[in-house]
């Protein structure tokens, strides 16, 4: 079920910035073990000056769940719950009978780079169709060498040079995609709040 | 807060550099000393229309090579706005110094030493070369990984800025 988006996201950042807030003010953390980034967290914390609270992760289902405390039983018509996927892709916050799910910077960024990417191969695919096949375009187009050339280019294992050619940059971007990943922070564990 | 994702200013660093070491290839080695072509020792350009059969590879090499020059653009603008990316010289510049370093080696060992492709300066001494512009990916990889292991130290975001919470209610 979908709420009012903006109502709801707003009281979201809001109950996120008193729960950072009151931890600033603290000088505490939460009592959390976290013993790998995002994809499988096993921590269980207690978010401090929230009554109720307490969350932990169930890893054969990979994400975060609050649990009730039965003393706060009663807030229960109340509270806002937030469901972190430890995959780090996106955040559910509901309260009451209304819920959206928000996506985490990570997913967007992911869909923006597809997009990026797609939008560099078709540039590339491009720039070789006009280096390849731009005959008009290029100098002594009509003289004997330049259609020898061009045709060799063609004939002569198109695929297998091309291939060759671009073989080192793939490699590349696929450790530079490997790279990124260093240091990417996992999303914190969000407590309930009345 | 303390912005800890170095990896995203790294990404973005070995693009840059795998496309500014590809054009210090394409341009210095390719074109102003003319050593050797993208197909040189499969075609080697001692005629015209081989010259223009060369040229038309170390076209489609340079046009690859700037590709990763701009997506490596792309991602470091994406870097710079993230409040989570340490703005570090010494990750950026010793990302560039692997990006360079990576291209020199998997070029130098796919082009050079498996497919023969082409040699970095084909004739006498022809793998003292090739073994020495291999030598040279790895030094430059080898410098980029202490300058990014120094730079694990900076951890303050593009600008200096810190998280600002517009909703206290403290």
């Amino acid at each position: 079920m979908v709420g009012r988006p903006s109502a709801l996201l707003r009281h979201f950042l809001r109950e996120k910035s008193r729960f950072q807030t009151r931890k600033a003010a603290h000088g505490k953390r939460p009592q959390a073990r976290r013993s790998a980034p995002c994809r499988r967290s096993t921590s269980v914390a207690h978010a401090p000056g929230v009554p109720g609270a307490l969350l932990a992760s169930r890893p054969e289902r990979g994400r975060l769940r609050p649990r009730a405390d039965p003393a706060s039983q009663r807030e229960v018509m109340h509270r806002t719950t937030i469901w972190a996927d430890s995959r780090c892709c996106s955040l559910q916050v509901s309260r009451g009978s209304h819920s959206e799910r928000l996506d985490m910077p990570a997913n967007r960024d992911a869909r923006r780079a597809r997009s990026v990417a797609i939008l560099h191969l078709l540039l590339a695919a491009v720039l070789v169709a006009i280096v390849v096949g731009a005959a008009p375009a290029a100098a002594c187009p009509r003289c004997a060498e330049g259609i020898t050339a061009r045709s060799e280019v063609w004939n002569s294992g198109f695929g297998f040079n091309l291939l060759v050619t671009v073989m080192p940059f793939l490699i590349i971007g696929v450790v530079s995609f490997a790279a990124e990943r260093i240091g990417r922070p996992c999303p914190e564990p969000q407590g309930e709040r009345s | 807060m303390k912005a800890t994702h170095q990896g995203a200013m790294i990404s973005a660093g070995i693009l840059l550099g795998t496309g500014l070491g590809g054009f210090v290839d394409g341009i210095v080695l390719h074109q102003i000393l003319q050593w050797h072509n993208m197909l040189s020792s499969l075609r080697p350009p001692t005629d015209l229309v081989a010259m223009k059969y060369n040229m038309v590879w170390d076209g489609l090499f340079h046009a690859f090579t700037w590709l990763m020059v701009s997506l490596g653009l792309w991602r470091l603008w994406s870097a710079g706005k993230r409040p989570d990316v340490p703005w570090s010289a010494r990750t950026l510049w010793g990302s560039l110094a692997i990006g360079w370093g990576l291209f020199n080696f998997v070029e130098g060992v796919i082009d050079h030493q498996l497919l023969g492709i082409h040699h970095v300066h084909p004739g006498e001494h022809q793998l003292a070369w090739d073994l020495g512009f291999l030598a040279s990916g790895v030094l430059l990889i080898a410098i980029g990984w202490v300058a990014i292991r120094a730079g694990r130290a900076d951890v303050t975001p593009r600008g200096g800025f810190r998280l600002e919470h517009r909703h206290s209610h403290a």
